[in-house]
Order: structure tokens, then C-alpha cells, then sequence
């Protein structure tokens, strides 16, 4: 043998550090082996967070469309009946999360030109919570839905109807739709001023 | 192949390794980790080297050491420590079928080409073009000559060594690794002669 080769044969074949992750495998032998299941593994992957991406991309759209058409009706309905009447911020949210386990994160004070009138629960397969309030003579809702499956905050997006406006937006996991004739005037409810 | 690599790598089985093995044999967690510590680069350098992939070394290695630590309780101090353990990480490399593929065995190369430094990056892709070959060369071998090789040049072990690790007799060895010598020499002969003679002292 040609002592190129031999010093090739070193050179190629030299030792090497054995990465540190060895020893977790070592401690956890329940591990998958990482070649023989690589490819199927990260292939499965994929598909699984596509349909994820997918189921949330419809949930999304499907929560706060149907929360949209709610309160389209009910603010086109003009009415005020609610299944909760209460002008006290924190007696509305206790309702709300002993009725449906939603938490609506209502100030403990409102500014003077927002009344609270009540609170109501729809049930959609999972439960919907409505808050109904006035900002001056305009009356305003706040609807919120559990999205678990959901991204946890999403950018907020605005929309409507002819006489009703919506801002809607994800956080913590659930789905905000606030609906009003000046949807902008609504964000008083929990904001010092306008914000939409 | 220099001389001071074989006494390096000499199988002797010293103090440190008995204390570590009579504490692994009674149960102690620590002297598993101190031993683990102690043999992972040389387990996982056969490994990786008889592979050729990064993977499939660890799964070698893992396998390897699994065994080692449920089989220590039967391991007798008549027997040298090192060529026991050989003897495991060459079975798990015997033992592994061609389960995978190195499906893109170009773009690994070429990232670490590109992280290296101290060289054009021609000199790099020439180097990394040189390598590769040389490994995909031995990664031809049969299993039985390419495990030779490795325990030849990766942990410079002697042929009386290899014999007494793969359960053989010396001839077998140099015969193994005459085979090998040769289908090396035929498969990376294109390569010397692209590289001319400067290289040849």
C-alpha cells in the first residue's frame, strides 16, 4: 500500500469527540434511533403540523366569523336582553368564568362614559361569552371564545357589516371579537382611549 | 502508521478503569457516567467511522453502551477491558444492517466547509471533495474489511489487537486488510493522479 494512502487513511479516519448529546440517549434508551426513523419522522412531522396549521387557520376564521354573526344579530336586533344584568365589571367576570371557564379581562373600574349592561352565554359546541355594554348611546359587544388550538396572540383585524363594525383579535389563547356601530368608540371599555 | 498511536491506545485495563468498573458493577450511577466519559470519543469515533453518518454513530454508540452497562455485572477482570469493549461497538457495526441512506451527503459536506477557516475556499471544497471520497471509498468495503480499517486507523490498534477483538486470528486480519489496502488503492487512484506527484516524498 502507497504510504499516500495510509496517510489519507489517517488523516480521514481520525478520531473524533463524541457529540454531547450521546449521554442523553444513553440515559433515555427509549429514544427513538435517530436513522432508522429520521426521514418517516420528520416526513410525519410536517404533515401533522400542516393539518394543525390548517385546523387552526380554520378555527380561527370559523370562531370569529360565527362570533361576528352573533353579535350582528343582536346588535341589529336592538334589544338589550342579557341572561346576566350587572354593571359591576368583576361580578361580570365572575359569572362569565363560573358559566363557561372563559376569563374576559375587564378592567375593575370602567371610564364614566361606559356602562355595562350584562353579560350572556352561547354554546357552540364550546361556550361563548358575551359581554353587552354602552359607550354613550352606542351599544357595544364583547364576545370572547376559547381557541385553545389557536396561536395564543394573533394581529388584530377589523371588518363589518353595513351599521356594525368588528375588530377582532387572539390573545392568550382565546378569541376577541368586539362588535359596535363605532367599533372604535368600544375599545373605551378597557382602554383609556380609542385604539382601533 | 506511527508507533506511539498503538502504545496510546495500549489494552491494559489500569487502576481508574477497575475502581470504575467494580463501582459500575455494584450499581454506582457516577462511576457509569465517569466511564461513559471515559470511552465515549473512542465508541463513538469507530462508530461514526465505520458509518460514515453522524446518525446512525450515535445510534451505534448508544447501543453499544447499553450493552457495556447491562452486561458489566458479567464482565471478570481476566478479560481486558478495552477489548471487551471493542469487541461491543465492532459487533453493534457488524450487527447494524444498511437501514439508512445518506440522502444528502453533498450539503452537510458543504456547510462544513463553509464554516472552516484558514483556507481559500477552493482549498476547502478540494479538501472536503478528497474527504469525501476517502470515506465513501471505505464506507465501500464490505463490513468485515471496513471494520478492520477502522479499528486499524481510527484507534491504531495492531493486528494481534484487531484479532483479539473480532475473534480472529492474525492472518485473517492482515489478510482482511490487504483486501481492503487494495480496493482503496483502485477506487481513490484517480485522485493521486489528479493530484500529481507532489505530494509523494
Amino acid at each position: 500500500m502507497s504510504s499516500r494512502l495510509e496517510r489519507e487513511l489517517v488523516r480521514e479516519l481520525r478520531p473524533v469527540m463524541a457529540p454531547d448529546e450521546l449521554w442523553l440517549r444513553i440515559e433515555e434508551p427509549g429514544r427513538v434511533h435517530t436513522a432508522m426513523l429520521r426521514w418517516p419522522l420528520w416526513a410525519f412531522a410536517a404533515a401533522i403540523a400542516a393539518t394543525i396549521a390548517l385546523f387552526c387557520f380554520s378555527l380561527r376564521s370559523d370562531t370569529t366569523s360565527y362570533m361576528a354573526k352573533l353579535a350582528a344579530r343582536e346588535l341589529t336586533r336592538g334589544g338589550e336582553d342579557v341572561q346576566f344584568r350587572s354593571a359591576d365589571p368583576a361580578q361580570i367576570r365572575t359569572w362569565v368564568r363560573s358559566n363557561t371557564g372563559i376569563d374576559v379581562p375587564l378592567p375593575d373600574k370602567t371610564r364614566n362614559d361606559v356602562k355595562l349592561i350584562g353579560a350572556s352565554v352561547w354554546r357552540n359546541g364550546s361556550p361563548m361569552a358575551c359581554v353587552t355594554f354602552r359607550v354613550g348611546n352606542r351599544r357595544s359587544q364583547l364576545l370572547v371564545a376559547r381557541g385553545s388550538a389557536a396561536p395564543p396572540h394573533t394581529a388584530a383585524q377589523q371588518s363589518g357589516i353595513p351599521g356594525v363594525q368588528f375588530f377582532s383579535w387572539r390573545m392568550q389563547g382565546q378569541a376577541y371579537l368586539l362588535a359596535s356601530e363605532n367599533v372604535a368608540s368600544a375599545c373605551v371599555l378597557c382602554h383609556a382611549a380609542p385604539r382601533v | 502508521m506511527t508507533s506511539n498511536r498503538m502504545t496510546t491506545h495500549a489494552m491494559v485495563l489500569d487502576g481508574t478503569d477497575r475502581e470504575l468498573i467494580e463501582s459500575c458493577q455494584r450499581g454506582d450511577r457516577d462511576a457509569f457516567r465517569a466511564l461513559f466519559e471515559a470511552h465515549k470519543d473512542r465508541v463513538y469515533s469507530i462508530a461514526l467511522r465505520y458509518s460514515g453518518d453522524e446518525a446512525a454513530a450515535m445510534d451505534i454508540a448508544q447501543d453499544t453502551f447499553l450493552k457495556l452497562f447491562s452486561a458489566i455485572r458479567d464482565f471478570r477482570g481476566t478479560a481486558q477491558f478495552e477489548t471487551w469493549l471493542y469487541r461491543l461497538v465492532a459487533n453493534s457495526c457488524l450487527d447494524r444492517k444498511r437501514r439508512t441512506r445518506r440522502l444528502i451527503p453533498l450539503v452537510g459536506e458543504m456547510m462544513d466547509v463553509l464554516r472552516a477557516s484558514g483556507e481559500s475556499v477552493l482549498d476547502r471544497l478540494l479538501r472536503a471533495e478528497l474527504s469525501g471520497r476517502v470515506q465513501s471509498a471505505v464506507k465501500s468495503l464490505p463490513p468485515e474489511q471496513r471494520i478492520v480499517i477502522v479499528l486499524r486507523y481510527t484507534q491504531g490498534l495492531s493486528y494481534e489487537e484487531i484479532a483479539e477483538v473480532l475473534a480472529c486470528s492474525p492472518g485473517t486480519v492482515a489478510s482482511r486488510l490487504n483486501r481492503a489496502h487494495k480496493v482503496l488503492e483502485r477506487r481513490l487512484a484517480h485522485l493521486a493522479r489528479a493530484q500529481g506527484g507532489s505530494h509523494e516524498q
